[in-house]
């Protein structure tokens, strides 16, 4: 019965001294996460895009962390020629749980060929930095090579003419 | 003597048939294949080397095709000559009724006829890869 008092008396007082002792931010604090994702949405890959045009894709972006994310500049790794512009062009401040859309206008340049190309959107924040990429494709390149073609198609035409010719009468 | 020429004859032109065939042939493959590989280079990313690898092809393309087109016209005229020999020879043998002289007009055809269709598997071959590019 004594002993049973005695635990009464000091469970209390470890308490008080844990609490003491043990520094409250330690005791209850949570984990501080920074994730930022970066996504094109689903229509925006393997999309056709025209030279000389303008071509907008849309991407998101998140912040799966708990800790609001400052000062987001985007950024691209393009073919050379082409003309990658953000609306908007920055992010001050995005809260954590929250999301964005950026319009991202594509002008790939006008002697682009018919292709495939790949392009990497970056987004770089003051906490952490994240990525994504899209392949877009170019259907109607220049000209040129058809012409090209006619050349040589052409200068077969004459080339086989003129063997007919030259050799047909010996 | 005259069987030995007959033979003779009869032999070259065997050799200029399986001659003629071999350049129809080799002509029609190649051009065929060159398509195939000018319009796989030509779907992909335009690139340098693939294009320097496109023109080293065309170019082979257009010297196989002269090649077999100087090839055919050749064969023509030597098995008009060897049928002319042997066309005479038929007649002084008093077996000329036997051989229509008409036939050599018919070779004549359908040895154009072969050029004709080197020389558009040649353009096709040269024009579709660009066409796609």
């Amino acid at each position: 019965m004594k002993a049973g008092k005695k635990v009464i008396w000091l469970s209390p007082l470890i308490a008080v001294s844990i609490m003491l002792l043990v520094p409250p931010a330690v005791l209850f604090a949570q984990e501080v996460k920074v994730d930022l994702s970066l996504r094109m949405l689903h229509e925006y890959y393997y999309k056709e895009v025209i030279p000389g045009e303008d071509n907008t894709l849309y991407m998101e972006i998140r912040n799966n962390g708990n800790k609001e994310i400052t000062n987001i500049r985007f950024d691209s790794d393009k073919p050379q020629g082409w003309v990658v512009d953000f609306n908007p062009d920055s992010i001050s401040y995005l809260s954590a749980g929250s999301s964005q859309t950026v319009d991202v206008n594509v002008i790939p340049s006008r002697d682009t060929g018919r292709g495939e190309y790949n392009l990497t959107f970056l987004a770089e924040a003051n906490e952490t930095r994240a990525a994504t990429s899209t392949m877009l494709r170019v259907e109607t390149g220049p000209s040129f090579w058809l012409w090209v073609g006619i050349g040589l198609a052409a200068l077969v035409i004459a080339g086989f003419v003129i063997i007919y010719r030259r050799f047909g009468r010996q | 003597m005259i069987e030995r020429v007959h033979e003779h004859i009869i032999g070259e032109l065997g050799t200029n048939t399986r001659t003629d065939t071999i350049f129809v042939i080799t002509a029609i493959i190649l051009n065929l294949v060159t398509l195939g590989i000018n319009s796989g280079l030509a779907s992909s990313r335009e690139d340098t080397t693939q294009t320097i690898v496109m023109f080293t092809f065309v170019a082979l393309i257009i010297v196989v095709n002269f090649v077999a087109e100087i090839g055919l016209i050749r064969g023509r005229q030597m098995r008009k000559k060897l049928l002319n020999g042997l066309l005479k020879m038929y007649k002084d043998q008093g077996v000329e009724g036997y051989y229509d002289a008409s036939l050599m007009g018919d070779y004549t055809i359908r040895y154009n006829l072969f050029m004709l269709t080197v020389l558009f598997t040649g353009l096709i071959a040269i024009i579709i890869p660009f066409i796609i590019r």
